[in-house]
């Protein structure tokens, strides 16, 4: 529609053919010996305790769920959990590398993918600007039940 | 399933499959407007590549205006990936062999762009390869090359829900993925390169098995975790529906913007047009000398755009054509192209990529050309923007300003009114003025707020000039309160209520009923359906004792039916009779030429009047307003 550009039909009538880049599969071959060059050891290790820890968590939704207790803790929950067990690699790897600034949007299936980005994000920040998010967001409300005690790291 | 946490970039998911296809793109339309940090990344599932929105997400996304027509750092693609968690099944139909015809998903890329989106399948059991990939990704989205499509393969061992009994797969294929489970895997990876020992591994499993059990605990222990109390604050859920609040601008910067806008040739025009109707005489100017009701839309849209930095207005046309119905006309020269551009025709991206945009914290005005059109949209108005204020408990603000037009004279697929699909829904404004004065007024008040407002116009309407409001439309800025509905006339022996442009055909029948019949008609607009304060026309039946309710949409299930059975409830005592509406026929909208037996007009009005209300004294009724008619009509479902 812009009068700026010009369709010509000498040029869109004339005869051609559409190509197409062949489309990379599966191409990555790096072993982790070789990543070792762009990770430390303690990156290595962060990304497999981020997907432990998806792992566990949607572990523990599941069973809540089926057995209504997870390691003798019980609780009914009779609402959804649609879990992603097996997908862990996939949402700490497109977490890892992202900057708080950086956002994510999810699915139904997102309990992974919001876990990995947080993580993510808590690696970014200093405790200061964490401290301060959580007591600023919905006013520290999210914040008050983990505030004193919480045992977790 | 609606999890966010902004602070760390996590925006909601989405419980509508292929949801965030259009919102996510919106965020990254944000990210470049408005030139911030970062970049978005929109996870959807491999099965909700087959949804409409999601693809039109994609068009939108890869619209050739980016790299051809922005201009200066705005030239360049959206900072956006389109990661498909390809766990390669929807809830039981697979997608490969199945209910998709890519094999690969990431062979979409190649119908999209030249670029075919960069797209790649990587293999998402292994998180180095997908951390590679985001590595020379972002670089492409730094280089403004965007947007990016990745294909990440993968695997669920557990049901879509706990209830899933995997009847659409084999045991031998789930056995199969998890013979290659992926924390297991990298685990021994670890171990092989020297990077940790078994003993940390299992330490890792430990503390988390610790964390689980102390959140757990934490979150279930109702004394630490309180639910929200709704037996000590019952409205604590209505009260996140709607933030009211009332914000110049989103952004304290300056506006990007062509010239000044009093250098604008639209707001010279309008400078030397006539702002009331009728000159002291009472004859009509001319049209093109009269300050029309497109021209009150407008001055308010023109305004917002030089107030609010963050203001983007799209849509069909919108742009060089300015609007189907020129009420944009103008707008093209002021603004450069990334406030205003043609939108692909693609309903539900117009819409859902606005949603994400105002997620992120800019004020958007999105535009539906017809109001038949609402239903190519209808999970982006139905579910998403009217949802995510009060999903995130108010911490996401929605001012999106969605405009409507109302068609007429364009037959059965445009000219329905569909107000009330609109008004049904929690969480939506919905607004409907019929003058000039109180279309400048209500856009006005739409643009100052936060919340969503779906603000219908009507093609009926575009060239009327203001025929109510004394010295015409003030050139200044005002507002008009969203729910106040506002009497054209004053009368005292019977109410018409209208809802949009029937308000002057319901003049037209006051005029009748006072000449013909000595009765004085007060004439209510609505102007707004939700909210709406009804004390006004509770007084005005108080009054009255009688009313009709009267709109152009199908009577069936309408607005002007809610109205009826609110104002019996609450006026039951003051009413001579039932609330009577004169709406549309439940039919297909005809051809122009005859359009006067669907739409209701002036002689409808009486008849019904007459028939249901209080018999007027020698009226011959030309229209069968009987209840033997109406229990007829509703046997048949028409
Ligand atoms: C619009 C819509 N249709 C259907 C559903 C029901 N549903 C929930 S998940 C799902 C499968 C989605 O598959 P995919 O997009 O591949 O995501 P995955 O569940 O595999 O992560 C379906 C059909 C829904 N939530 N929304
Ligand atoms: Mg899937």
């Amino acid at each position: 529609m812009p009068k700026s550009q010009f369709i010509d039909p000498s040029e869109v009538r004339k005869a051609g053919k559409i190509t197409f880049n062949p489309i990379p599969v599966n191409q990555y071959n790096k072993t982790v010996e070789e990543e070792k060059a762009n990770f430390s050891n303690e990156d290595l290790l962060r990304i497999y305790r981020d997907m432990v820890v998806i792992r566990e968590f949607e572990t523990m939704l599941n069973l809540i769920k089926i057995r209504g207790d997870y390691n003798g803790i019980t609780y009914d929950h009779p609402g959804p959990a649609h879990l992603s067990i097996g997908q862990e690699a996939a949402a700490v790897g497109m977490a890892y590398t992202l900057g708080v600034e950086d956002f994510i949007f999810g699915s139904h299936r997102s309990h992974g993918e919001i876990l990995a980005k947080g993580l993510s994000a808590i690696a970014k920040l200093s405790d200061e600007q964490l401290m301060q998010v959580m007591e600023s967001h919905f006013d520290g409300i999210t914040f008050a039940p983990v505030k004193n005690g919480h045992t977790g790291t | 399933m609606h999890a966010f946490f902004t602070p760390f970039g996590v925006y909601p998911n989405n419980a509508i499959v292929g949801g965030s296809g259009d919102i996510a793109v919106g965020a990254a339309l944000y990210k470049k407007v408005n030139r911030k940090d970062g970049i978005v990344v929109a996870n959807i599932g491999d099965a909700s590549m087959a949804c409409g929105p999601v693809w039109e997400g994609l068009t939108f996304a890869t619209m050739d205006q980016f790299n051809e027509l922005w201009e200066g750092d705005m030239k360049g693609g959206l900072p956006l990936i389109i990661n498909i968690m390809n766990n390669q099944y929807g809830m039981g139909g697979q997608t490969c062999g199945e209910t998709a015809g890519y094999t690969i998903a990431a062979r979409i890329g190649a119908g999209l762009n030249e670029d075919q989106l960069h797209a790649e399948r990587v293999d998402g059991y292994n998180p180095l390869a997908v951390i590679d990939a985001y590595k020379r990704k972002r670089k492409i989205l730094e280089e403004k090359r965007g947007p990016v499509l990745l294909d990440v393969l993968t695997y669920r061992y557990s049901g879509h829900s706990p209830s899933d009994a995997s009847s659409y797969r084999s045991k031998e294929e789930v056995e199969a993925w998890e013979a290659q489970d992926s924390i297991a895997w990298f685990g021994r990876e670890l171990v092989k390169a020297g990077v940790a020992t078994e003993e940390q591994l299992v330490g890792v499993k430990g503390d988390t098995i610790n964390l689980m059990e102390s959140s757990m605990k934490l979150a279930i222990d109702l004394t630490i975790s309180p639910r929200m109390d709704m037996a000590k604050y019952p409205n604590l859920i209505g009260e996140m529906i709607f933030g009211n609040e009332s914000v110049d601008r989103m952004e304290d910067r300056a506006p990007d913007v062509n010239h000044p806008m009093a250098e604008n040739a639209r707001v010279q025009q309008l400078a030397k047009k006539e702002r009331f109707a009728f000159d002291e005489n009472g004859k009509a100017h001319s049209k093109i000398k009269t300050y029309a009701y497109r021209d009150g839309i407008f001055e308010a849209i023109i305004d917002r755009f030089y107030k609010d930095p963050t203001l983007i207005a799209y849509g069909e046309e919108n742009r060089d054509w300015g609007g189907a119905f020129a009420v944009y006309r103008g707008l093209t020269e002021a603004l450069p192209y990334h406030r205003l551009f043609n939108s692909p025709i693609a309903e539900a991206a117009i819409v859902g990529t606005a949603i994400g945009y105002a997620m992120c914290g800019g004020r958007v005005i999105p535009e539906i050309m017809y109001c038949d059109f609402l239903g190519r949209c209808g999970d982006q108005v139905f579910n998403q923007l009217p949802k995510w204020q009060a999903m995130s408990g108010n911490v996401i603000k929605m001012p999106v300003v969605l405009r409507v037009s109302v068609g007429s004279k364009y037959g059965a697929q445009h000219s329905q009114d569909w107000t009330a699909l609109t008004a049904q829904i929690p969480g939506l404004k919905v607004v409907f003025p019929a003058t000039p004065y109180d279309a400048k007024g209500l856009m006005n008040a739409a643009l100052q707020g936060t919340d969503p407002v779906i603000f219908f116009e009507s093609q009926r309407l575009y060239d009327m000039g203001e025929m109510f409001h004394k010295g015409g439309v003030p050139e200044g800025y005002y507002e008009i309160a969203i729910g106040e509905p506002d009497i054209k006339r004053e009368g005292k022996d019977v109410t018409i209520l209208t809802i949009g442009a029937t308000l002057y055909r319901a003049l037209e029948a006051a005029d009748i009923l006072q000449e013909k019949y000595g009765m004085s008609a007060e004439v209510i607009d609505a102007r707004s359906l939700s909210p709406f304060n009804y004390e006004p026309v509770l007084a005005s039946v108080k009054k009255t004792g009688r009313i009709i309710i009267s709109g152009d949409a199908s009577s069936r299930g309408s607005f002007m039916k809610e109205m009826a059975q609110t104002i019996s409830e609450l006026a039951f005592d003051d009413l001579d009779a039932p609330p009577v509406v004169v709406g549309s026929r439940n039919w297909i909208t005809p051809a122009y030429e005859l359009e006067d037996s669907f739409f209701p007009c002036a002689e409808w009005m009486i008849d019904a009047i007459h028939e249901k209300i209080v018999p007027l004294k020698g009226h011959v009724v030309k229209n069968n307003f009987t209840s033997a008619e109406q229990i007829r009509r509703n046997k048949l479902g028409v």
